[in-house]
């Protein structure tokens, strides 16, 4: 791994710069902080939208972000929050260990290691944030890796699973990897042999293991009806991967070539044809697998390259020299990441509106109750537990039924009848980002502007009106 | 009948489907009016023309004349049917020559039938009358030539190169591939051999040769122009694939999962790696490379699949009679032109609703200074010849003037400034979805008129 940690070194500052100090790039935080805080007040999990969405009031609902929420409720500012994001940091940090670690037990050349490590740190470039979804991530490397297992370790596998499927639902790929290795296995031996058995028994206490949290079954069920909802046609995360995206060009991108190229599969180990089958058509199916993709691929293209340029492994290393690899490297990595935290937190990217902050806390101190829509249905979080604030749709997302999204599209893009919509929902209030057509739209058919920053604009119906004390006000929700 | 006459027979039915029920390509129209004007002059036409009110007098980068005059042509002696038969037979051509590519790298039956109906899959939404047919089965000629194995073509590259770019502006990938297959056989000898120089002069002719059309080096240049994706989708301009094409979905995501499993460096051939790789990344950059990737890769994953599971030499696929192969197309092509002339399916099928709204246009004697929310619909104004009509912008996309282009994205898509545009343009019409400039319904100066298909024409008062 002595190459490896230079990568983990620079990528681990951007990471951990970046959850604590850059502003977020979604509104997701602070519906989580909201469910947190509920959590530990009632000591018990919402299961349906209530009156602070007015669009979808008793929408069954499965926060399956609860652990994170509670987390992101405990850590609301100051030092709490800088440790919250710093542990949410380490989560993709660890990830990217568990990929190197996994290369390297697979008799991986150190140089092809620190290569993927740095493949699968831009794949998740576009992804990371202080999300639950990063959360997630070490968990899927962690079961890949007591997966790769044959013996007694094989049984991690269910821990793993059931922890993670407390963190993130998609804790659903456990038991499907967990099978998929089992049938590879079985190809391998092509007899009942006994880490055949072992490796089908762990699949099926994987399956159980996925409903140990508070939602028993409930959990792959909302996974699966998610994956065939058609409200994914409306959130970003769930566009098909494309080219023009990053982390898929510079990330996935290159670990899939090289994968095509050299070739991944060996006869030992014919359980990784399954698992790069599903991960690859996971990868072109959503955007947000990029990053899984790589944690699951990395380790065998590593392999790959090693055996196909015949490259020389980790232990070739002569033995007077491995102390270069085992702490000078690591100390000097080290050294690295802090120079490069200095930098970023130095950068002026830090500034950055990238949420209608001013908007939100204007309206929020209006007199009167407002029935929020925002143009981007994640600022609409931050209103999420505001008394006398009702929002047509928010970042929860999920739990919104079709309708809602239907009339969210016809609205936000001035679609046929938009404003019949707006008019039959009854909003009184709508955040829009200037110059788009919508924030266009509202002046010509006479809403009133309230307040307007560089990048946002808040507009209410005529009727409405601001509280002139209210400006300079803090921002609600601990945002 | 042997297993492979029946393979062959078999590839051919379901291509022969596959290019029966495509679809008319959307810029048909433009391919016909461009041909025609060409061969009514007998020369390229010079500028946009008086059609075009906004660039009227901007030189017209004649790319792809050859393929709008055969379009014509062939439009002209046989109607669409004939159009049909043309793209069953380039479609068969293609085909044939990856099933004889395999069969110079000796490849089993199986791995010629995995190669076929892969390149079939990922051809899929490619075969569209009209449309880059003509591509693929060049793409295939040229691969042919560039496969080291199928020995004696190599330099017959050249002047299909040459018809190639002059037919279509895809061609400009030739010099591409043949850069690649140069990186590949470097990585194979690691010294400059004979193969080597070969290959770099074939690829320095290539450049020569892409640029010999009357676009000349512009054509290069508004090639790589284009690279910037159009993330609009407005433009016509590189499109990157997305997993919701059949081609994709089914064709080429599946390839790849082979491809990974096996290891293309398998095939041995490190040229065909290098060139298909630089496919699949071109196909994901641009869905319409889809196709020609799969026809790149196919052989070279079947001939991959060879050598893992069979590692003794073997009996290659005996050839297919060349008469009963050019026989079976044409009798196919046959059948698909009846198929289409009895079903009257029309050139304007490709937007009947939007073309009919344009004729409406063209009717009522008036003047219009026309916007269409799809440039390729204003094609069919120019096809029309209605001086009354002059279109904004049209799907001569990149002949038009920069400003123009950045005006029509900023009208489409109701950015900032985009009611200034519209005034300083003087657009008095507007052809639309009703989702589409939907700004336009708010001002009192403009009027709706709804049209069957989903349509609204807006006039300003």
């Amino acid at each position: 791994m002595k190459y490896a940690w230079f990568v983990l070194a620079i990528i681990g500052a951007r990471f951990a710069v970046t959850a604590v100090d850059f502003p977020a790039g979604d509104g997701d935080l602070a519906w989580q902080r909201w469910l947190g805080r509920t959590i530990l007040r009632t000591h018990r999990i919402p299961r349906a939208l209530g009156a602070e969405s007015f669009a979808a009031v008793g929408s069954h609902w499965t926060p399956q972000e609860w652990a994170f929420g509670i987390g992101a409720a405990l850590g609301t500012a100051g030092l709490p929050w800088t440790i919250f994001a710093l542990c949410v940091a380490g989560c993709a940090i660890l990830a990217l260990v568990l990929v190197a670690y996994r290369a390297v037990r697979r008799q991986a050349n150190p140089v092809a290691v620190a290569i993927v490590v740095a493949a699968t740190a831009l794949a998740m470039f576009e992804s990371f944030g202080v999300r639950a979804q990063v959360v997630a991530w070490p968990m899927l490397a962690l079961l890949l890796l007591t997966l790769d297992n044959e013996g007694p370790w094989l049984w991690a596998a269910v821990p793993v699973a059931a922890l993670w499927s407390n963190l993130h639902a998609s804790a659903m790929l456990a038991p499907l990897l967990a099978g998929a290795t089992a049938v590879g296995r079985l190809s391998e031996d092509r007899a009942w042999t006994p880490r055949v058995k072992r490796t089908f028994a762990v699949t099926v206490a994987t399956v159980l293991a996925i409903c140990c949290n508070p939602f028993g079954i409930g959990l792959p069920e909302y996974a699966l009806s998610l994956f065939a909802s058609p409200i994914k046609g409306y959130i970003s995360e769930w566009e098909p991967t494309n080219v023009s995206m990053l982390s898929f060009a510079l990330g996935a991108l290159p670990l899939l070539l090289a994968a095509v190229g050299l070739g991944v599969v060996t006869r030992r180990f014919r359980a990784d044809a399954l698992v790069f089958a599903a991960f690859t058509f996971l990868l072109f199916f959503a955007a947000r697998n990029i990053a899984i993709f790589s944690i699951a691929t990395a380790p065998l293209v590593a392999v790959a390259a090693t055996r196909a340029f015949d490259l020389a492994t980790q232990s070739d290393e002569p033995e007077h020299l491995r102390w270069i690899g085992r702490y000078a490297i690591p100390a000097f990595a080290m050294v690295l990441a802090v120079v490069v935290g200095i930098g970023l937190y130095r950068s002026q990217e830090r500034t950055e509106v990238t949420m209608p902050y001013k908007e939100i806390a204007a309206l929020s101190s209006m007199p009167g109750d407002h029935r929020i829509f925002c143009a981007d249905f994640a600022w609409c979080s931050f209103f999420i537990g505001i008394p006398h604030q009702s929002v047509f749709l928010d970042g929860r997302a999920d739990p919104y039924p079709v309708s809602v999204w239907k009339d969210f599209a016809t609205i936000a893009f001035l679609q046929q009848h938009w404003r019949e919509r707006l008019a039959a929902q009854r909003i009184n209030a709508l955040i829009a980002e200037r110059g788009k057509p919508l924030d266009q739209a509202l002046r010509l058919i006479g809403w009133r502007q309230v307040t307007q920053d560089k990048k946002f604009r808040l507009w209410v119906l005529p009727d409405q009106t601001l509280d002139s004390r209210t400006a300079g006000v803090r921002l609600p929700n601990g945002g | 009948m042997s297993r492979a006459a029946l393979l062959g027979i078999a590839l051919l039915v379901v291509g022969a489907l596959i290019a029966l029920t495509a679809p008319v390509s959307s810029s048909l129209a433009l391919s016909i009016y461009f041909g025609r004007t060409i061969v009514a002059a007998h020369a390229l036409p010079a500028v946009l023309g008086p059609q075009s009110f906004t660039a009227a007098s901007s030189p017209w980068l004649a790319q792809g004349w050859l393929g709008a005059a055969v379009t014509s042509l062939v439009y002209a002696a046989g109607g669409y049917p004939a159009l049909v038969a043309g793209n069953i037979l380039l479609a068969g051509i293609a085909f044939v020559l990856v099933a004889e590519r395999c069969r110079a790298h000796r490849l089993s039956l199986t791995a010629t039938a995995l190669a076929l109906a892969l390149a079939i899959l990922a051809s899929l939404g490619t075969l569209c009358v009209g449309g880059a047919t003509a591509d693929l089965a060049l793409a295939a000629a040229f691969l042919a030539c560039l496969d080291r194995l199928s020995g004696r073509w190599l330099w017959a590259a050249v002047p299909l190169t040459l018809l190639w770019v002059n037919l279509s502006t895809i061609g400009l990938i030739a010099p591409l591939f043949a850069l690649c297959a140069l990186v590949g056989a470097l990585i194979e000898e690691r010294v400059v051999t004979g193969r080597v120089r070969e290959l770099l002069a074939l690829t320095l002719l290539l450049v020569v040769a892409a640029i010999a059309t009357p676009a000349g080096v512009n054509a290069l240049t508004n090639y790589s122009a284009y690279l910037g994706f159009d993330s609009s989708g407005t433009l016509g301009g590189w499109q990157p694939a997305r997993v919701s094409a059949p081609a994709l979905f089914a064709g080429l995501v599946p390839a790849m999962i082979f491809c990974a499993w096996l290891g293309l460096r398998r095939s041995g051939d490190p040229e065909e790696v290098a060139v298909s790789l630089a496919a699949i990344v071109l196909a994901l950059l641009h869905g319409k490379y889809l196709g020609i990737a799969g026809l790149a890769v196919s052989p070279v994953l079947a001939a991959a699949l060879d050598r893992v599971t069979m590692p003794s030499p073997q009996r290659a696929v005996p050839a297919l009679p060349s008469g009963g192969v050019a026989a079976a197309l044409a009798l196919v092509a046959l059948l698909g032109a009846c198929v289409s002339f009895a079903r009257g399916t029309q050139i304007l099928d490709a937007g009947r609703d939007q073309y009919a709204a344009i004729d409406r246009l063209a009717r009522d004697g008036r003047p219009h200074r026309l916007l269409c929310l799809n440039p390729s619909w204003c094609n069919y104004a120019l096809l029309r010849g209605a001086p009354s009509l002059q279109v904004f912008f049209d799907g001569r996309q990149e002949s038009y003037p920069q400003d123009v282009r950045d005006d029509f994205v900023t009208i489409v898509l109701g950015r900032p400034q985009w009611l200034r545009r519209v005034k300083s343009w003087n657009i008095d019409t507007v052809v639309t979805t009703p989702n589409g400039i939907s700004l336009l319904a708010l001002l009192p100066q403009w009027h709706a008129l709804s049209l069957r298909g989903n349509l609204v024409i807006y006039q300003r008062r």
